[in-house]
């Protein structure tokens, strides 16, 4: 991973915090802040200030129905969130097999199978497992599941995916309470490029991992 | 009448209450939507974009942190991520700067409904971001209401990579410095 410089950090730092940089930058720059409170004092200044400018923002109406719109969508949502996260973890891991059982399906009219629709691995931290992430490289999707069942920590956490040129790509930011976190959607890149996981704590206090290299 | 504060319709948003989400809603959609629209350009992306920004906060209502600012910042904190994860995915449209700036302008009208957040200090950056040198003013605003990069700006603007890290840099610290001068004067 690339070091900075403070020097380089602060050429850095505006598309830091307009939530601006990807990939590697947004990995060193992270990176930099865990072990520079100097630069922390600096962005949480600049921090400020951009979250400021965010009030003074753009307003427009949106379009007719749409506070009616979020209600459906938060009823459709809430069942899968309210109940305990073991069972959530479970129904949502089933839903990814299912998609995967899918796949399999379709895939089964035709001439290949696919080797490995479905990886699963370990999240581990230094001290053991807290949890698994599942990837699944579909026909014209690929979908990553992120369930984190221990993690020592509570807080907000970035997912960055590994590829297998070296590039970092930011998944998701997930929130983790009473050791408790879940992720899952579709990924902007093929799952079958992915050797690593990586769910880090914004504020730096815990880094956990899934090796998916083979 | 009375009103519930931002902070409790948020925790009501949180623990599920539909009457709450729908406030909640009600009070925020128009600067959600309006910074949805300015990051993504088209109305029905900017729909769903603002969509998104409510569900992420009903489901991260618990992490936020009342310490760390106000609800309404949180908020559209999460809307400027939810669309620079569009923009991400899906290249982002051409833009016209002025039309960016245009949409900046404070609405004349505001939404009965909205927070009127008219404090000093927002009172403060809106004249500092006018009086800003206009080339600076229009990278600060292509960066922080349309989620274009440096390099993106670079682009629009027809200007080195170097020359637009340094207009969205020097815009923002000079906005930065206004904005102390006003909190070390009170």
């Amino acid at each position: 991973m690339k070091q900075l410089s403070c020097a380089e950090f602060k050429e850095l730092a505006p598309e830091f915090v307009f939530g601006l940089l990807d990939g590697a930058d947004r990995v060193a720059a992270v990176a930099h802040l865990t072990i520079c409170a100097d630069c922390r004092g600096y962005v949480a200044e600049l921090s400020a200030t951009a979250d400021a400018l965010l009030l003074i923002g753009p307003e427009a109406e949106p379009p007719s129905g749409f506070e009616a719109l979020v209600a459906d969508r938060l009823r459709r949502e809430r069942p899968r969130t309210d109940s305990r996260w073991h069972v959530l973890a479970a129904a949502a891991a089933a839903a990814v097999i299912g998609v995967v059982a899918l796949s399999i399906g379709v895939y089964a009219g035709r001439s290949t199978a696919p080797q490995q629709a479905l990886r699963r691995a370990p999240i581990v931290n230094a001290t053991g497992e807290i949890g698994e992430v599942f990837l699944h490289q579909g026909d014209e999707k690929s979908w990553c599941y992120v369930s984190l069942t221990g993690a020592p920590n509570d807080g907000v956490y970035d997912v960055l995916a590994t590829l297998k040129d070296g590039q970092v790509v930011v998944v998701e930011r997930v929130s983790v309470r009473g050791g408790h976190g879940y992720y899952g959607k579709p990924l902007r890149v093929d799952a079958d490029d992915i050797v690593r996981m990586t769910i880090d704590s914004v504020d730096g206090s815990g880094s956990y991992w899934a090796d998916l290299s083979t | 009448m009375w009103s519930p504060s931002d902070d409790a319709l948020l925790a009501g948003l949180g623990a599920g209450d539909e009457q709450s989400a729908r406030a909640f809603v009600r009070r925020f959609q128009h600067r959600v939507y309006g910074l949805a629209l300015s990051i993504v350009g088209d109305p029905q992306t900017a729909q769903d974009v603002a969509q998104d920004a409510f569900v992420r906060a009903w489901r991260f209502a618990a992490s936020y942190d009342a310490r760390r600012g106000p609800v309404i910042t949180w908020l559209l904190t999460i809307t400027r991520n939810a669309g620079i994860d569009v923009l991400r995915i899906r290249r982002p449209e051409p833009i016209d700067p002025e039309s960016v700036l245009a949409l900046q302008v404070p609405s004349a009208d505001p939404h009965p409904d909205a927070v009127a957040v008219m404090s000093e200090e927002a009172d403060v950056l809106r004249d500092a971001l006018a009086t800003l040198p206009v080339e600076q003013r229009r990278a600060v605003v292509l960066a922080a209401y349309a989620g274009r990069t440096a390099r993106e700006v670079s682009e629009i603007e027809g200007i080195p990579l170097g020359t637009a890290k340094t207009r969205i840099r020097s815009g923002l610290l000079r906005l930065h410095a206004d904005l102390e001068q006003e909190r070390q004067s009170r």
